[in-house]
This record gives structure tokens, sequence and C-alpha cells, in this order.
């Protein structure tokens, strides 16, 4: 098999036959498929790698399913930017991987725990899927193989709320998915084309035609649903901290910024910025929403109780960033957008990492619960410290160079406002998170236990590998910075 | 004027008044099986939209014939099957939550469950 | 419903025929409408309707609930080991023409067809096990 041509396939393909043997192994031998699982994630993340090299050697790589050429065929489209996200999600996922087998025993049924680790590697496929392709049917039909499984992952906590509200996370995301793909025909009616180059050149001609604008403001509506852009959020805080902690943890470092990828691609490929400044402002407006996602965000995180509450709501302020950055017009904004990105996927996880091993050790997630952690459990709280310090953006955290690339992608564009808005919630970000530190390290907890608890070392080990991705990012920044860079001419070259 | 529109252009008009008339019974409904009905009429008046796109003036359906010209467009047909497969199994999770939610809370009204679930945290509280 | 005597000699009539129009559907699908989705639910709705006249025991008795799981994982293992095969054998992935012994013409038939063998798996075995795992439950 000549691998190096069929990376793009084997991406999605391994994971999704892997899903389904372990179902087939799991039938008949429950034991071995924690193992295949890691070891999927492992040749996962292999491979997303091995085609980083390629792409960065040789430029956007082209993969036609079953040879068929594009108009007719289906296109797996591998661009500087989404080669980005692939690597991104991939080794989120293969850190994960080792993060998993102790928690999954320890929150959910022994007899399901099989189906469990198959569900999530085709979540985690349906996500590559969707980076991945260049064609925009599709993406919605990766959309909803991530989003179904997303909902029975949800659902398999098990716990009273968990079903409820993944039921209302099932109402909102099929409702965006239909807008989306109701778009998507309309674009198809007008272009007769569902490949993402095609589209765009044959598009060009027709920017004032009434059909394309319908379909990109449904498109642009059932994204910001799927993604849980502010005023349509209301389905991602109850997602998030109802659901098992190993879910919550992955589908946070992944699955709302999969749909601000999408909403980048749709924005910069498909319809090019000329049509979102000059025909309708799409961009201003998602300009202005993203700003007050940010703060709405996290003005209603400094309120919660409950900590995996507490990081829902700071997830929909941090999906504000990555949709600023996008919205700016400027390379170094995209650039600050790409980093937040990785920023967020890593310390957001690893935040909810954090709280998945409190809940294990002590079965609690209030955030009162976690005065005088730091007597109990040192090496969790340190790992909590770092992340921290990165979601408020201090110098040598990955945080902080996301944050410098978009203010200064905002001075470049002139929107003094962002920048105003972005410290503004840096601050406000210092508020809600320095209250859970303040517990942890300077307040005395009352019941006077404070025995120091064996903290479970197979999950803090990979908790410090995403603290040690964000520190690195922090300090050696030139590498990915150069290539997002890239990434973001890549992008902007539509602009011309 | 407003006879032709109607007329030239039925097919849209019918797809999304199907897709209103789903949107509306999600939003107003509070029985769930009554908000999936929706979501199926949802994607109903989608799958409808994506066909009656894919008709070409005096074309037969898309299946190969001796004595046929013109076939309609068949990409949107396999599209749809696609989306209908989609249809099936979001609504098999959705009954399959449903199904555990009378389990537990033992109503499938949602303003019975959030007096119960403001009940909980009443009690939870004292 | 149970014990009518009616019922059960024409459910009993009818399967067969069911099951064996659903293979039909399946070997046509490239050339006229059906295939692997299509004849899969009709087959599993051969032994659905078996379930209503009988009662759902009696499907349960006959095919075992971890085989259905397995099958439902192997009809997708099918499809894309198909795929694997194509790839192995030098060309890109589900590119029917690669594989082995079969030409443009052929490997085109022959690859729908083993696809549409492993839709066909995926989906009965995917139906028969909503329908038990829905009725179980409320049959007592």
């Amino acid at each position: 098999m000549n691998i190096d041509v069929n990376l793009p396939a084997l991406i999605i393909v391994v994971p999704l036959f892997s899903a389904m043997f372990m179902v087939a192994a799991g039938v008949f031998y429950r034991k071995i498929v924690p193992f295949i699982f890691q070891f999927v994630s492992f040749l996962t993340a292999y491979f997303s790698f091995l085609l980083l090299f390629r792409v960065y050697k040789t430029g956007p790589v082209r993969y036609f399913f079953g040879n068929w050429a594009p108009p007719l065929g289906i296109e797996y489209y591998v661009d500087y930017t989404n080669i980005l996200f692939v690597v991104i999600i991939a080794s989120v996922f293969f850190i994960m991987s080792f993060y998993f087998p102790k928690i999954v025993n320890n929150e959910i049924d022994e007899g399901k725990t099989y189906i469990f680790y198959s569900i999530t590697t085709l979540f985690i496929t349906g996500l590559l899927g969707i980076t991945i392709t260049g064609d925009l049917f599709n993406i919605y039909v990766f959309t909803e193989i991530s989003s179904i499984t997303a909902y029975a992952l949800i659902a398999i906590g098990g716990t009273k709320k968990s079903y409820r509200s993944s039921f209302n996370y099932l109402i909102l995301g099929t409702i965006g998915a239909s807008f989306v793909v109701l778009g998507i025909g309309y674009l198809y009616m007008a272009t007769g084309t569902l490949n993402l180059l095609d589209m765009q050149q044959r598009l060009v001609p027709m920017y004032n035609s009434k059909i394309v604008v319908v379909g990109a403001a449904f498109i642009v509506l059932g994204l910001s649903m799927k993604m849980a852009l502010f005023p349509l959020h209301s389905w991602l805080p109850g997602a998030y901290s109802h659901s098992p902690s190993a879910i919550s943890a992955l589908m946070s470092a992944t699955s709302t910024k999969v749909m601000a990828y999408v909403m980048i691609r749709f924005l910069y490929t498909v319809f090019t910025p000329k049509f979102d400044v000059n025909v309708i402002p799409i961009q201003e407006i998602l300009f202005i929403i993203s700003l007050i996602a940010i703060l709405a965000g996290s003005f209603m995180a400094i309120g919660q109780k409950d900590i995996k509450m507490m990081f829902a709501y700071s997830s929909v302020g941090q999906i504000g960033y990555i949709l600023l950055g996008a919205t700016m017009l400027s390379n170094n904004g995209l650039v600050g957008s790409m980093y937040h990105f990785l920023s967020h996927a890593f310390v957001k996880g690893g935040l909810f990492m954090v709280s998945g091993i409190v809940f294990y050790s002590l079965s609690t997630t209030k955030i009162y619960d976690y005065c005088g952690l730091y007597k109990k459990m040192p090496l969790t709280s340190i790992a909590f410290l770092i992340f921290t310090l990165s979601m408020i953006g201090i110098p040598l955290t990955s945080g902080f160079v996301s944050k410098w690339y978009l203010v200064v992608g905002a001075i470049d564009s002139g929107k003094w406002i962002a920048v105003f808005v972005i410290l503004l919630s840096s601050l406000l970000t210092a508020v809600y998170f320095w209250r859970v530190v303040d517990n942890i390290f300077f307040t005395k907890s009352e019941s006077n236990n404070s025995d120091v608890i064996k903290e479970p070392i197979a999950m803090v080990i990979p908790t410090y590998i995403m603290a040690g991705v964000t520190i690195y990012f922090g300090i050696f920044t030139n590498d990915l910075v150069a290539f997002a860079q890239k990434a973001a001419e890549l992008l902007m070259e539509t602009c011309k | 004027m407003i006879i032709d529109f109607i007329i030239g252009k039925y097919n849209y008009l019918a797809a999304i008044i199907l897709m209103l008339i789903g949107l509306y019974s999600v939003i107003i409904n509070g029985n769930l099986i009554k908000k999936v009905i929706g979501l199926n009429i949802l994607s109903t008046a989608i799958i409808l939209f994506y066909i009656s796109v894919s008709k070409v003036k005096d074309g037969s359906a898309p299946i190969y014939a001796r004595d046929v010209i013109r076939y309609d467009n068949p990409l949107p047909h396999v599209l749809m099957l696609t989306a209908i497969v989609v249809g099936v199994s979001i609504t098999a999770v959705a009954l399959a939550i449903i199904i555990k939610i009378r389990e537990y809370y033992g109503t499938i009204e949602e303003d019975e469950m959030a007096e119960i679930d403001i009940n909980e945290e009443i009690v939870d509280k004292k | 419903m149970k014990g009518h005597i009616v019922l059960k000699m024409a459910t009993r009539m009818m399967v067969p025929f069911i099951l064996m129009f659903s293979l039909y559907v399946l070997a046509h699908g490239e050339i006229s409408p059906g295939g692997g989705f299509q004849g899969g639910v009709i087959f599993a709705s051969g032994f659905i309707l078996y379930g209503m006249v009988f009662g759902v025991e009696e499907i349960y008795r006959k095919i075992k609930r971890k085989i259905l799981i397995f099958m439902t994982a192997f009809g997708v293992m099918i499809y894309s080991g198909v795929g694997y095969i194509t790839m192995f054998n030098g060309g890109l992935f589900l590119e029917y023409a690669k594989l082995p012994g079969l030409n443009m013409k052929s490997g085109n038939s022959m690859g729908l067809l083993f696809i549409e063998i492993g839709v066909f798996i995926t989906v009965s075995s995917v139906m028969l096990l909503l329908f038990i795992e829905v009725s179980k439950k409320y049959d007592n």
C-alpha cells in the first residue's frame, strides 16, 4: 500500500474501521477494547503528523475518492489551515486516550464501555472528516456523524440531567444542521457543484443573486447554532456539565471549534471576503456578535457554582475569540484565531481533565468543595494553576500568544473596540478563575480532613502533557506562527 | 402577479411552509415526542426541497431505461438518501433518550420536568 | 393479536417471500431502485413481522443479541474493508477498478455489490436491534 498517497483517506478510514472493530471485538472480549482505542488514537495522530510534514513540504494536497475527479467525485482537500486543525484534534485525541480508561471504568457501566470507546472513536472520525473534506455535503454528513455520537455520549452519563441536556442538544443541533444543509442546497441550486474550490469560482459572478444570499444566511445561522455562538449557546452548558468527565474534556477541546473552522472555511474559501463585506455584511455582524459573546460568556461564568458549568460558559466566550480573529480580515487576526484554537483546545481540555481527576477522587464538581485542594492533591492543583494562567493570558503560556496576535490583528484593521474587549475579558477571566485558585490554594477546607489523597497517576500524566504543550507553545512560538501565517496568507488570497 | 409568483415557485413555497410548520411544532410543543415529530417534518421539508430542485423539464426518473432521452439530476436524490438515513438515526437516538427520560422523570412534558428539577434544587439547598 | 390462527398462517407464508424479495432488491441495487439500505430494511421488516405476530421472545430465541451487535459492526467493516483492499492493491480508497482480478467494468459492478452487502448487513441488524431493544422493555 502506498501510505503516502493515501494519507488523507487513512486519517478518516482508520478510526472509522476500528470503531466498528472495537464493537466486533468487544462483543466477545471486552478487556481488549481500551488497548485498541489507544492504538487507533496513536495511528491517527501518526498519520496526521505525516500528512502535516507532507503538506509543509509540497503544499496543499488533493485526494480524490475512488479516483473520480472533483466535480463528479468527492475530494479531500488538505491545505495549511485544515491540516493544523486535523493535527490538533488527532493529538488531543491521542493524549486523552491515555486519560480515558480509568475514568471510564469509574463512571460508565461495565457492559457499556466497549460501545463507549467505539462511539468516541466515531465522534473523532466525524470531527476529522469535517476538517479534512473538500465537499460541502460531506461536511454535513460528517457533522451529523459527530453530533449523533455526541448526543449518545452525553446521554451515556446516565443521570437525569444528562438525558435532558442531551435531548436539548439534539433538538438545537438538528435544527442547526438542517439549516446548514438547506443553505448548501441553495448554493447547489445556484452553482450545480458541491466542491469547495469549484463552488468558489462559480459563485463569483453571481454574488448579487438572491439565492446565494439566502443560502449564505442559512449556513451562517446554522453554523452559529452548532458552534454555540452567544445567543444560540443554550445547549452548551448543559451538554458539557452533565456529560461524563472524559467526554466533556474531549468535546470541549474539539467539537465547537471544528464548527468555527467550518465557519472560517465558508467565510474565506466558499464565499470570499468580497461577498462577506460588500454584498451582505456578514463579517461585520459576526464581529459584533463575537464581541458580545466574549463579554457575555465571561460575565455568565462569574456567577457559577459548579466548576464544569463555569468552564462551559467560559467556552462560550472563547468561541467568540476564535470567531473574532476570523472576522477582522487581517492576517494577524487569522493567525491569532488559529493559535487560539490550539491554545484553547489544550487548555480547556486540560481544565476539564483536572475537574475529572477531582471528580474521580472526591466525587464533587462544586467550586465550594475545592477549598484546600492543594493540601490534598498538590499535583492536580498545580496543573490547574498552569491552565488558569494560560486562560488569563499570562506570558510564557500559549494563551498569551494567541491574545497577542488577536490584539495585533485588531490594531491592524483599526478595530480598537476589539482591543478593549479582549483586555476587559482577560480581566474578567482572571476574576472568575482566581476565585477557584483562591479556594484551592489559600482557603482552608472546613472538614479538617486534609490527608493527602493518592492521585491517579495514569490520569495526572496526560494532564501534565497537555500543560506542557501550552507552555511549549507559549515559549517556542516561531514555527507555529510561521505556519499559521502561511495558512492565513492562503486564506486571505481570495481577498485580492 | 402574485398568482404567477405562487405558480412559478410553488415547490419552494411548499418546502418553506413545511419547514416553518416543523420549526413551529419544535418550539411550541412541550411534549418531547411532538418535538421529534416536528424535527421529522423539518427534515422532510428539506428532502422535498432538494428533490424538487433536481427536476429537469421533460426529464424521467434517473433510472437507466432504453427509450429515455433526458434524466433528472440524480445527485440530489443520492444526497437525500443520506439525509433520510441521518433523519432515521436522529429519530432513533431521540426516541431512545425519551424512553430514558420517561423512566427517570415519569413524564415527557417539558414544564413538568422543569418543575421536578426546581423542586429538587430547593431540596438540595435545604 | 397473538395466537390468531389466520395471522400466524399468513405470516408463515409471507415471511420467506419478504426475505427473498429483500435479496432481490439488494442484488439489483446498481441498475434499478434499491440497494443495500432498502434491502436491509425489507429483510429486517420480515423478521419484525414475525416478531409482532409470534412475540419478540421468538426472535430473541432465534437470534442472539450479541450476534446482532457483531453484525452491525461487521457490515461497516466489509464496507471499509473493500476500501482497504483497493488501497493495498495500489489504488485509492474505494477505487473499484483496482479490486484484485477485476477490471474497470466488472470491478465497478462487483465493488458496488460488495459494498451494498455491507450496508445490507448493517442496516438489517440495526433495524432488528432497534425493534428488539424498544419492544423488549414494554413487552411484559
